[in-house]
């Protein structure tokens, strides 16, 4: 029996190829092809919408540009028109990313062309923008709700779609203060008065529709043949609450016997809206609620959110120590939350939370030291623009030292030794849910899912944020894109993530000597108001989960205009079907386990 | 292969199970039940489970949950201006305040009501943050269940004000730097305003420690369980404190069951006041207890020093 190697790589050098953050030269190259199909309005590629599919394909195919991956898809309301914003990579030779933008004006019914056909991952996303935006993409092979019901009132994101409990249109609110008469939003607006229901519907009539493109079992038709055994398929749904979903995640699953023959994800059970509700809020008022995305990795939302908006904070600076807690704060992140999501891979396959509680061990002590620094072990709000909350404390120190040098490594060894050739493991995981590495690419996914397959892409290496240009490490990547590829690429990346933290911890300005000044707060008293310069940011940060990007627009007020979220864990369940094809139902569950989903983010 | 490498799984989840009864060994038997959570942070080898409701393990001083309002400790007045930055700075908008006017209705800095929904605040501690005055700080209290869905959260003002000798108990780090930051500023300020009025609180503090109820003594019944959230001084914890609320963990325990929930947020409501004087007894005694206890940190700032004399 072969074991899959992981080797580590580093990217490859630059090619002669345009640069895709040069918009004007790929617009150049676009309009000599397509006469007046492209224009660049501040630094964005905006394509005529009637040609855009031939437009994304040639920039898809083009190998000068070769934007092959789509990263993000999302739209903005603005006041004249809709626009679809859609960020492009090339993950071959590691730059990125190019806005390009696609316009329609017509207000109550939107419509554009859909990219599934170029790029097969905008499957979910544009599914997304319809259910919250309602832009319409003609072509796309099943555009119905993803996260909201079908019932639904409108579409949310929209400006003019108000709330139920709606208040105001921004924070704060003027009812607080100076004359703050205590009022709820519930007892101001009471319930059934605060909904809206399309015409003629009637919710107690309501009937589910049957959402098929998998069809249901029809029992009336089923006949019962003599002789041989006939099959026919049937559907299940796994899910919502099923331990093995990892939170209240629904799988739609078509079986011929027990072989999977397509999967269809559902999800939305958690949805909170919590883009309008970033809208609604002020710039730094979204802080804590990034925690609530991916609540196991509460310091690398934050990192994401302040590198986004700091982008639009030109005379912003970040002082050298806040830079270096922020690198030790996410990479002791990424520890975390390998360990907690290799223990509920195992819990998966079937050993039941003994491996998940020896996960569980490490992470209770880096909680600890989240909770010295920043007050709370999950929901840190620890990122500031321009810094960190607090300094840490010195008893932070030799705790950190500690657990990095001696604790850390044993127990990440300890986990690789019972379970790397443990031959349940390898009979469970070898040559399940294999992903190529080229579906890898076209369905966008992000993080060890699209490293476990080959491809050696990390922001943190790609597009260097903030001082990670400075440490040495390496990025494991996998050969077969199996589950136990998924797994090794974890383990070797939580060595990764300590080998960047002695580095951090032997770096930071002040060093382990440093007294802490508790008041010291690097935002400073005044930075609970912030200017943010007009214009649009895409700031994203390498998560442990994956690429996560917020894409930010500011009409220069108080609050972000446009706030979106591409998350990972959204974006990596579109591979599941690929994955599941022709496997056992018993695999579903650790496929779904190695994606490593994170509700919280997945339904936003 | 040939089942080696479920052997080498077996054999280190067996070692953790002899891991787990290290501690206890160290310590000898029937220690289990003890209060010694104190022991369980820091990366140690072994047992690392604490058993909760009967010991707890102590929080950091940047730990935060639940607004409070700092008052003076001596004239009792509320540091908080109604300047209206915590209100308008929290994220989800739990924040009420009610600015007081004079009679010709001109806006005095004073609130005259301030609310918090504390069953919409988030524990971001921005209010705390972000508040000029240090008139709002965070608390370490985090075991506060009600039965009650809705009043019992809304904390009125003075259900959410606590003594400045009480937020120096809890932060003490925090809480030395802070006044330090206050006192520069005072020494650059002309005299006037809540200024002068704190420097005298101080210089009274230094001179008489009046002995003033703490927030735990106040619970009456209570005292020696609540204090050990309370009084938990994270810089250096007593030993006698320690073994004197292990000794009187059965009578809190009978105790706690007696009180309602909602008496424990009602340190300085009404009720405490009440209970004052019928309580003077067991105040004073556990005055002496703490200032035994206390000995070895009486050389820290007046402030704490004061606060450990109540």
């Amino acid at each position: 029996m072969t074991t899959p190697t992981i080797t580590t790589v580093s990217p490859a050098p630059m090619l002669e190829a345009t640069p895709l953050r040069d918009a004007n030269a790929i617009a150049a190259k676009v309009n000599a092809k397509f006469a007046n199909a492209a224009n660049v309005v501040d630094g964005s590629l905006v394509v005529d919408k009637n040609q855009l599919v031939e437009v994304a394909t040639f920039l898809r195919d083009e190998p000068t540009i070769g934007c092959n991956f789509l990263e993000d898809l999302t739209s903005v309301d603005w006041p004249d028109r809709f626009e679809v914003v859609y960020h492009l990579y090339n993950l071959t030779r590691q730059e990125g990313p190019l806005r390009m933008k696609t316009v329609d004006t017509n207000k109550p019914d939107p419509r554009v062309p859909s990219l599934t056909s170029v790029w097969p991952g905008a499957n979910l996303m544009e599914r997304e923008v319809y259910d919250l935006m309602g832009v319409r993409f003609e072509g796309h092979p099943n555009l119905v709700r993803i996260l909201l019901w079908e019932g639904f009132y409108g579409h949310p994101l929209r400006k003019d779609w108000k709330e139920g409990y709606f208040e105001e249109e921004k924070k704060p609110y003027d009812q607080r203060w100076p004359q703050g008469d205590f009022v709820r939003g519930e007892e101001r607006n009471p319930y059934k008065d605060n909904m809206v229901l399309p015409k003629g519907f009637d919710p107690t009539k309501y009937q589910f529709p049957k959402e098929d493109n998998i069809p249901l079992i029809d029992y009336n038709a089923q006949a019962i043949h003599s002789g041989e055994l006939k099959s026919q398929t049937f559907v299940v749904n796994m899910g919502p609450q099923h331990p093995s979903t990892h939170g209240v995640f629904r799988m739609r699953v078509m079986l011929d016997g027990e072989q999977v023959v397509d999967l269809q994800p559902v999800m939305g059970y958690l949805h909170r809206n919590h883009e309008k509700i970033g809208e609604r809020n002020a710039w730094l008022m979204n802080m804590p609620f990034t925690d609530r995305l991916d609540y196991l990795c509460s310091m690398g939302n934050n990192f994401g959110y302040a590198l986004a908006v700091e982008k639009l904070m030109p005379d912003i600076k970040v002082p050298e120590r806040a830079e270096y807690l922020r690198v030790i704060m996410a990479e002791f992140t990424r520890i975390v939350n390998h360990f907690f999501a290799l223990g509920q891979l195992l819990s998966d396959m079937g050993a039941f939370f003994t491996p998940m509680l020896y996960g569980i061990e490490e992470r209770e002590w880096v909680l600890d030291l989240f909770e010295m620094s920043s007050g709370a072990r999950m929901m840190c709000n620890y990122l500031r623009f321009g810094g960190v909350a607090k300094d840490p404390p010195p008893e932070f120190w030799p705790i950190a030292r500690d657990l990095v040098a001696n604790r850390l490594p044993r127990a990440i060894d300890n986990f690789d030794a019972y379970i790397a050739q443990n031959e349940i493991v390898l009979a469970r995981a070898q040559g399940v849910g294999i992903l190529k590495p080229e579906d890898a690419i076209a369905l966008s996914t992000v993080g060890p899912v699209l490293r476990a397959s080959g491809i050696p892409y990390d922001v943190r290496r790609a597009e260097p944020y903030g001082i990670y240009d400075r440490f040495d490490f390496d990025i494991p990547i996998g050969t077969v894109g199996d589950v136990y590829d998924r797994y090794l690429v974890r383990i070797a990346e939580m060595r990764e993530s300590v080998r960047i933290l002695k580095q951090a911890i032997v770096g930071i300005p002040g060093g382990h000597e440093y007294q802490s000044d508790p008041a010291m707060i690097f935002g400073g008293r005044k930075g609970w108001q912030v200017k943010i310069q007009k214009g649009e940011a895409y700031g994203r940060v390498e998560n442990p989960k994956g690429a996560l990007g917020y894409y930010v627009v500011s009409d220069g007020g108080t609050n972000p205009y446009r706030y979106h979220i591409h998350a990972p864990s959204f974006v990596n369940i579109g591979a599941l079907s690929t994955m599941v094809r022709g496997h056992k139902v018993a695999d579903v569950v650790i496929i779904l386990g190695s994606i490593d989903i994170v509700l919280g983010e997945l339904d936003r | 292969m040939f089942g080696k490498g479920i052997i080498t799984g077996m054999g280190i989840t067996l070692k953790h199970f002899f891991d787990s009864y290290k501690a206890d060994r160290r310590r000898g038997l029937g220690t289990r039940y003890l209060p010694h959570g104190e022991e369980h942070q820091g990366p140690v080898k072994g047992f690392v489970t604490v058993q909760y409701p009967e010991e707890k393990l102590k929080v950091p001083e940047n730990f935060r949950f639940m607004p409070f309002l700092i008052k003076d400790d001596v004239t009792g007045e509320d540091w908080c201006t109604a300047c209206g930055i915590c209100a308008r700075v929290c994220p989800p908008q739990c924040i009420w305040i009610v600015r007081a006017k004079k009679d010709d209705g001109k806006p005095m800095p004073v609130p005259e009501g301030f609310w918090i929904d504390t069953s919409i605040c988030m524990q971001c501690g921005y209010c705390a943050e972000y508040c000029p005055f240090d008139a709002i700080k965070m608390d370490h209290i985090y075991d506060i269940p009600t039965q009650e869905r809705w009043d019992a959260w809304i904390f009125d003002k003075e259900k959410l004000t606590k003594p400045n000798s009480y937020y120096m108990q809890t932060h003490p780090r925090q809480g030395i730097a802070e006044k330090a930051v206050r006192d520069e500023k005072e020494a650059k300020k002309a005299k006037g305003g809540r200024a002068s009025k704190e420097a005298k609180a101080e210089s009274a503090a230094k001179t008489t420690p009046t002995p003033k109820a703490t927030p735990a003594a106040n619970a009456a019944p209570t005292a020696p369980g609540k204090s050990e959230t309370v009084k938990a001084n994270p810089a250096m914890p007593s030993t006698e404190q320690k073994q004197a609320t292990a000794e009187s963990r059965a009578d809190v325990k009978a105790a706690q069951t007696a009180v309602a929930p909602e008496a424990q947020f009602q340190n300085t409501g009404p009720a405490a006041e009440q209970k004052r004087p019928a309580d003077e007894q067991s105040i004073a005694t556990a005055t002496a207890e703490s200032r035994a206890s206390a000995d070895p940190n009486q050389k820290e700032d007046p402030a704490t020093k004061a606060s450990k004399a109540e």
